[in-house]
């Protein structure tokens, strides 16, 4: 795909959202010239009699450049009701209302008999996506002549219109040629998909780029204004996705007619009630086939079955491919009806994450490594948070347990050194996971929207800690409900090979400090109450300063008083406690004399003996 | 010395398993899952032609019986490979009376028993691998590892050598069982009537196993702190069965050491395991004690083996 930047061509005239197609020939520097550029590069010039037909005669200054440099004649086919520009240059051919045969017959009487090397639509795709019959035709007639098919669109998703929309205020939906009202609000992915959906194999991407500043005395929208926080933040949303496309005004796309790709109606979104509620995401790299069966196991026990299991196979070479695609057929009909294998030839261990978020069709999607475990409740667990909190990120709790391999009879197996741990903290705290991560993947359930909407991804540069970074990412912009139960085991791996002991501590730390850079690179979302937890945090800081201070200038016989003073007290507090401790040993019956010699101090001798007498005993 | 003589391998070829668990009010939707799961891993098993046979008994001890007619169809329905038979028992008879109740109904033609908990599910190759251990001569018992959560009593990692096996999943050789009289239902109802199985099969010279390579999911939780969540009659019937484990495995010391604390604390389920074994000395109905010398039981740290680590 290239972006054109219109600024970097010496010569060219700048395009912006407010300004039209229709220029003299003397500033022709903007869609058509790209248009003429991308025609050029893949038609050669003509040995024939070949024509250009342009559907809504929107390029018609393309005309004497096609005729000059490829030898192409230009025509154009409008509809009737357009305004008709007389041109003797430029063959025009009126076409009256929507029928089928009329505007074949019209196409057909524009070419001839000659041979028609290509087509344009540009601004038009409206006119035709809504009589997709039509496009029909012109496809059939692509495929007849060996023809390019141009089409091309405004953007209306631009940075400008989107930051209007979002506040419920007029964009500005114009076609960038004529300037005319867009009838159809289409955003690149769906222009694409459509393009597919009738048969058009798209063989060059042209995106031209709007002015990239906006100037300061044509606007005064706070978020349209990109130097204000909130204009930058929703700039950074933009740029989140892979396909950023806020910065481009026009979009070109070069085709050529062949099968549809998809039928229409896979192209539709599949409805949340129709996907399964998770997907778990299970990367593998076939070495740890023991633990690969136990995680699946523990998913074959899932008290909640509304799942589906990806097991991302990373750099297998055959032996381990065979491998994992037995341990697959050895399951359950049930499970293996929930199981995709998918493999990953290439990248780091992140590329499988994405590889796998991007098939998962889940409501959630979860990261369960091969060689953790999980409880039967792990995915009922993040379906109540669901309901009580929907479209958040899902946080249970994980606990923590070393293993190490053990080989009875030969057989491998896993076997566990220590108790379970509760390292991590109950409660998801943004604050503390500014500084690293306190979250296990596996207690996590992430809302499908983060990838596929948002355009979250992993960092593919990273080559450890990408799952901080990405959780961090997600939680700062959807937030996260909290379950404080324990529904999986993170294993912990003694004296085996782990991700841990893969990498350097200094390639740890030069991961850390990326992701703190790309964090403060852009403002943050921090959730509701964070003003006042700054500021404790602050006047703990204030406290601590003002102790240091104290520290400073108190007498050093001042502070030993004190020292000494809290010491008594906590000899004091110790002596209790153990004296407790030892009366327990007391068997009962003797606990019972001795609480019936102390009720007959007190009540025949006086409270005020029963003082004395501890006094005296304290004073010993 | 005698034992070691007649020590023998136990696994063969097409072997005939009997299977079995004692359901108490489970849910069906479990009882399906767990059938298919021993189905598939009996399947697998077939396949390799370690076993040619298996029946699948379903004890049940509840008040009503869980399954009819049109479920057990269903049930059997599941299976490609095993035979379902149901057992209602018509009383709560415990794990012990109910696994020998089954035990020793089994057919003459039975090679292995397994016994598993009816919330158990076990791994594909499940069998396979357990089969694979019996080649070894003298080894009397395997049994499974169960997730989410290991139990921590030690196992030797190379031999896989264990003090006792847990009846929530292991595989016990026919023969053995009849020669020890299976569980001693006298004396246990429920828990610790497996520790006592295996100590006798170890009486008798055989080693009970640890496999980790075979895995069975226990669903079992843990509570906020990483713990251990007991239910009321595990803690019940545990603080019984210690009672009788010290008491027949020669640990008198032991045992009114357990009784005192028992007496001296107010927790009701304690109380009572104390007046029940009190009854039961009473009555002369405890079981004679054996192992004066602790050759078999060693119970160290108020378990009956030693542990890795603490649950």
């Amino acid at each position: 795909m290239r972006n054109i930047d219109t600024h970097s061509k010496p010569g060219l005239q700048l395009i912006d959202s407010d300004m039209l197609f229709r220029k003299s020939m003397n500033g022709f520097r903007d869609v058509t010239l790209e248009a003429l550029d991308v025609l050029k590069s893949f038609i050669p010039p003509a040995q024939d009699d070949a024509i250009h037909i342009d559907i809504g005669g929107k390029c018609r200054e393309l005309a004497p450049f096609l005729k000059k440099d490829l030898g192409i004649e230009y025509a154009a086919i409008v509809s009737a009701v357009e305004q008709f520009y007389p041109d003797n240059k430029i063959k025009l051919e009126s076409w009256n209302g929507q029928n089928q045969s009329d505007f074949l017959a019209s196409l057909k009487k524009i070419a001839n008999g000659r041979r028609i090397s290509s087509f344009s639509i540009l601004d038009s795709l409206d006119f035709l996506y809504l009589n997709n019959h039509l496009l029909k035709i012109v496809v059939q007639l692509s495929k007849e002549h060996d023809a390019y098919i141009l089409l091309g669109m405004p953007n209306s998703m631009c940075f400008d219109n989107t930051a209007r929309l979002m506040l419920g205020q007029q964009a500005n939906f114009q076609n960038k040629i004529d300037g005319s009202s867009a009838g159809l609000v289409l955003s690149v992915d769906t222009f694409e998909q459509e393009l597919s959906t009738n048969g058009l194999h798209i063989v060059d991407k042209t995106n031209i780029l709007s002015k990239k500043k906006i100037d300061r005395d044509s606007t005064d929208h706070p978020i349209a204004d990109g130097n204000t926080e909130l204009g930058n933040f929703f700039r950074y949303i933009r740029s989140i996705s892979d396909n950023d496309v806020s910065e481009i005004s026009y979009f070109l796309r070069l085709c050529l007619a062949g099968q549809s790709k998809r039928n229409i109606k896979e192209d539709l979104p599949t409805p949340a009630s129709s996907r399964p509620f998770l997907s778990v995401i299970m990367r593998t790299q076939g070495k740890r086939l023991h633990t690969l069966c136990e995680a699946l196991l523990s998913l074959y026990a899932q008290t909640e079955k509304d799942f589906e299991i990806l097991i991302i196979g990373h750099k297998l070479d055959d032996d381990r491919i065979s491998a994992v695609s037995k341990i697959i057929d050895e399951q359950t009909l049930e499970m293996r009806q929930k199981t995709r294998l998918i493999l990953v030839e290439k990248g780091n261990r992140t590329l499988p994450l994405n590889v796998g978020f991007a098939e998962a069709k889940g409501r959630y999607i979860s990261i369960f490594d091969d060689d953790d475990v999980v409880f039967a409740n792990w995915i009922e667990v993040f379906k109540d948070l669901h309901k009580s909190s929907p479209g958040r990120l899902l946080r249970s709790l994980c606990v923590r347990q070393s293993v190490r391999n053990a080989k009875v009879d030969g057989q491998l197996g896993l076997r566990a050194e220590d108790s379970p741990k509760r390292l991590y903290a109950d409660d998801f705290d943004i604050f503390q996971h500014l500084r690293g991560n306190n979250t296990p993947n596996t207690s996590l359930a992430f809302p499908r929207g983060a990838f596929h909407d948002l355009g979250l991804k992993f960092d593919e540069t990273l080559t450890t800690t990408e799952d901080w970074d990405f959780i961090l990412r997600v939680a700062l912009l959807l937030g996260v409900a909290n379950s404080k139960i324990v529904t999986c085991i993170y294993r912990w791996w003694e004296n085996d090979e782990s991700s841990r002991t893969e990498h350097s501590e200094r390639e740890w730390q030069k991961n850390y400090s990326i992701i703190q850079d790309k964090i403060d690179a852009h403002p943050i979302l921090l959730p509701a109450g964070s003003s006042k937890r700054i500021r404790s945090l602050l006047d703990d800081k204030d406290r601590l300063a003002s102790f240091e201070e104290h520290l400073k200038s108190a007498s050093f016989e001042e502070h030993l008083r004190k020292v000494e003073t809290q010491l008594a007290d906590l000899e004091h507090q110790v002596r209790i406690s153990v004296s407790l401790r030892i009366a327990r040993l007391i068997p009962r019956p003797v606990r019972k004399i001795i609480r019936g010699c102390l009720y007959f101090m007190w009540k025949y001798l006086g409270v005020k003996a029963l003082f004395m007498w501890r006094q005296r005993r304290s004073s010993c | 010395m005698k034992h070691k003589r007649e020590l023998q391998s136990f696994w063969r070829k097409n072997a005939r398993l009997q299977l079995q668990t004692i359901l108490y009010n489970t849910n069906f939707d479990d009882i399906c899952r767990t059938v298919e799961a021993l189905d598939q891993s009996v399947a697998l098993a077939m396949s390799d032609q370690l076993v040619v046979d298996a029946v699948f008994i379903l004890g049940d001890g509840s008040p009503e019986p869980v399954l009819d007619e049109k479920k057990l169809e269903k049930l059997q329905a599941l299976c490609s490979v095993i035979k379902l038979k149901y057992d209602y028992f018509d009383a709560n008879l415990g794990t012990a009376a109910g696994h020998n109740r089954m035990g020793f109904n089994a057919d003459e033609s039975v090679d292995f028993i397994w016994i598993q908990n009816p919330d158990v599910v076990v791994m594909p190759r499940l069998f396979n691998v357990v089969l694979d251990s019996f080649k070894r001569p003298g080894v009397g018992q395997v049994e499974a590892k169960q997730l989410p959560i290991e139990h921590p009593k030690d196992y030797d990692p190379v031999t896989g050598e264990t003090e006792w096996t847990a009846t929530a999943c292991v595989m016990t050789p026919r023969f053995l069982f009849d020669k020890v009289e299976g569980f001693d239902a006298n004396s246990f109802f429920m828990y610790c009537d497996d520790v006592d199985f295996a100590f006798r099969i170890r009486e008798l010279g055989y080693k009970t196993i640890f496999q980790p390579a075979a895995v069975c999911f226990h669903d079992k939780r843990l509570d906020a702190d990483g713990g251990w969540m007991p239910t009321s009659a595990e803690r019940y019937f545990s603080a019984e069965a210690a009672l009788i484990m010290a008491h027949k495995w020669s640990y008198p010391e032991l045992c009114n050491k357990i009784l005192s604390y028992f007496l001296s604390t107010n927790e009701e389920h304690l109380l009572k395991a104390a007046a029940a074994f009190k009854k039961q000395q009473l009555s002369g109905a405890l079981p004679t004690p054996r192992d004066p010398d602790h050759i078999i039981a060693k119970f160290q740290e108020g378990n009956y083996a030693k542990h890795r680590y603490a649950l």
